[in-house]
């Protein structure tokens, strides 16, 4: 049976079970409800929500239900869904820190112990795609209209569940999805194209690094790319998303130039990397099509989770490198510089064909 | 020394400042920093503010909401030809090749480079005039990007005097400014 990290440290005595209980809970307490993220990001409309609401108050169901109830709960929707939640996620790891049972470096410590340990059993386990109807940890989060009685049950789930979903949680320091646990398993044989200087950066700098890389904005700019998920590929709007590319990529400018200053090498060139193929989506605009946006959407939000992640170490260490030293981010960032450097590729082969924008001038 | 300067991001404003103080201080250049923008518009205005009592280099970011430095530039040459205006961006594609074609030393490697040109030439002439035509591009740093056209190439071809790679630091803004002093043909100082 496969070996979460949250037991692995009650069983080293690190934490408590009942310390365990108590981040976890505050993990499944800090996701946004069903209802919000339906509501905000206008995944259904009005009469919709009411319409599963009403039901889900005669019939004293949960509100997930309440939309199966009228077909409203599609696949796409939960898929839409899943990808809010896992934005929201907070690692397990993190929330042990911010609760102050780990310092960051002791959290490293026993990360890299418990993978050494465990890693090879728990990967060969299949990794499955999370059916949010069949998790407990996801299924309370967004139905906080259950009753309290489901919560104690709750953590014995997350506990001793088999569900891969709790496992990728527990051993992310910083958030990420199934594919940084798949990292793991295909060792990067490429190097990078560029050495890394890392040095300590001063507070002064860092604070004003912090002050400009904050959650809402990263929130706005993740909300804006995903409303590409909306796009209609065969009849697409170029103009907005025009728009859109011009002041993502002004976004992304901001904070390599910022990431220049205080030397954040590894954010700097991710960015970098970012840059170059968004200016060539702005380049071929009008000849993207849906896999192309797809991608654009995967590997943006990525790079931005990516930056948030170096800026959340900076802050803590003042320095990149900590977290360079830890296999699963340094997968996981080269992993997606690859796959970067592979998009600009194949727009490289392509030119500008001026008769076709000519008319633009 | 009058200078204006324009970038859109305020942490990297006040780094300029100081990257500028601390170069004049150490070269024993006097200088006045008579405004500071926020984007492209900006900038013209306070041009307009402060020429006739005399602008001797403005430094300007390219990108830059509501205004690109690139359109900025036009729009300042076309109000007075010989002022100096030294580009500033991150912009890194090509560090060594950019360079060296910037100060004449090899060819673009684009073969449409001259077409490129002209359709950028009609984006510069509805700046000048304030056009801004529907569906059309209307600002040089978008035509730039259809184009696949590089910004600093360009900001050549439109009369910059130099080029001033971020981030910031004494080192480049010296380097620049000497350059700049001396009159060379471009000015450029790139991160290393």
């Amino acid at each position: 049976m496969k070996k979460l990290f949250g037991e692995y440290l009650v069983e080293k005595e690190v934490l408590s079970s009942k310390d365990l209980v108590g981040c976890l809970m505050e993990q499944v307490e800090r996701l946004p409800s069903l209802h919000k993220i339906i509501f905000e990001n206008k995944f259904l409309d009005e009469d919709k929500i009411l319409k599963a609401i009403a039901f889900q108050h005669q019939a004293i169901t949960d509100f997930r239900s309440a939309l199966k109830h009228y077909g409203f709960w599609t696949i796409e929707l939960e898929s839409k869904v899943n990808s809010i939640l896992n934005q929201h996620k907070i690692p397990l790891g993190k929330i042990l820190v911010e609760q102050g049972y780990l310092e960051q470096d002791e959290l490293v410590d026993h990360l890299d112990k418990f993978l050494s340990e465990f890693a090879e059993t728990n990967i060969n386990h299949k990794l499955e795609e999370v059916d949010i109807k069949d998790s407990p940890a996801v299924a309370a989060a967004v139905n906080k209209e259950e009753s309290e009685e489901f919560k104690p049950s709750l953590a014995e789930d997350i506990i001793v569940s088999d569900k891969m979903e709790s496992t990728q949680e527990e051993v992310e320091l910083i958030g990420e999805a199934v594919d940084n646990v798949i990292a793991l398993d295909q060792k990067v044989e490429k190097e990078l194209d560029f050495s890394i200087e890392f040095s300590i950066i001063e507070d002064g700098l860092i604070q004003d690094y912090i002050e400009l890389l904050t959650e809402d904005r990263k929130t706005e700019v993740d909300n804006m790319i995903l409303s590409w998920e909306k796009l209609d590929t065969d009849n697409l709007d170029i103009d907005t998303l025009a728009k859109d590319f011009r002041d993502l990529y002004r976004e992304l400018h901001t904070y390599k130039g910022s990431a220049c200053f205080i030397k954040a090498e590894l954010t700097e060139k991710i960015i970098h990397a970012a840059e170059e193929v968004l200016n060539k989506y702005q380049t071929f605009i009008d000849k993207l099509d849906s896999v192309d946006i797809d991608l654009m959407i995967s590997y943006m939000l990525q790079v931005l989770d990516i930056v948030w992640e170096l800026k959340y170490i900076i802050q803590q260490t003042s320095s990149e490198e900590f977290i360079w030293k830890t296999e699963i981010f340094r997968n996981k960032y080269t992993h997606l510089y690859f796959n970067l450097q592979d998009r600009l590729s194949v727009f490289e082969e392509m030119n500008v064909d001026l008769d076709d924008v000519s008319d633009a001038f | 020394m009058k200078i204006l300067f324009a970038d859109d991001t305020e942490l990297h404003r006040s780094y300029f400042k100081k990257s500028l103080d601390d170069a004049c201080k150490a070269k024993g250049i006097e200088y006045q920093l008579l405004d500071v923008a926020e984007d492209g518009k900006q900038l013209v205005e306070m041009y307009l503010k402060h020429h006739s009592s005399g602008v001797d280099v403005i430094f300007s970011d390219i990108r830059m909401p509501n205004m690109d430095g690139l359109s900025a530039l036009v729009k300042i040459h076309e109000l007075n030809p010989e002022q100096d205006v030294i580009m500033v961006s991150s912009e890194s594609a090509d560090r060594l090749k950019t360079l060296n074609v910037a100060q004449g030393n090899a060819d673009t490697g684009d073969i449409e480079w001259g077409k490129k040109i002209n359709l950028l030439e009609k984006v510069a002439d509805r700046v000048k005039n304030n056009i801004v035509e529907p569906g059309k591009v209307n600002l040089i740093l978008d035509g730039c990007e259809k184009l696949a056209a590089d910004p600093v190439l360009v900001a050549k071809h439109f009369k910059a005097k130099g080029y001033l790679q971020k981030p910031y630091d004494v080192e480049k803004v010296s380097s620049v400014l000497e350059q700049f002093f001396n009159k060379e043909t471009f000015a450029t100082a790139l991160a290393k």
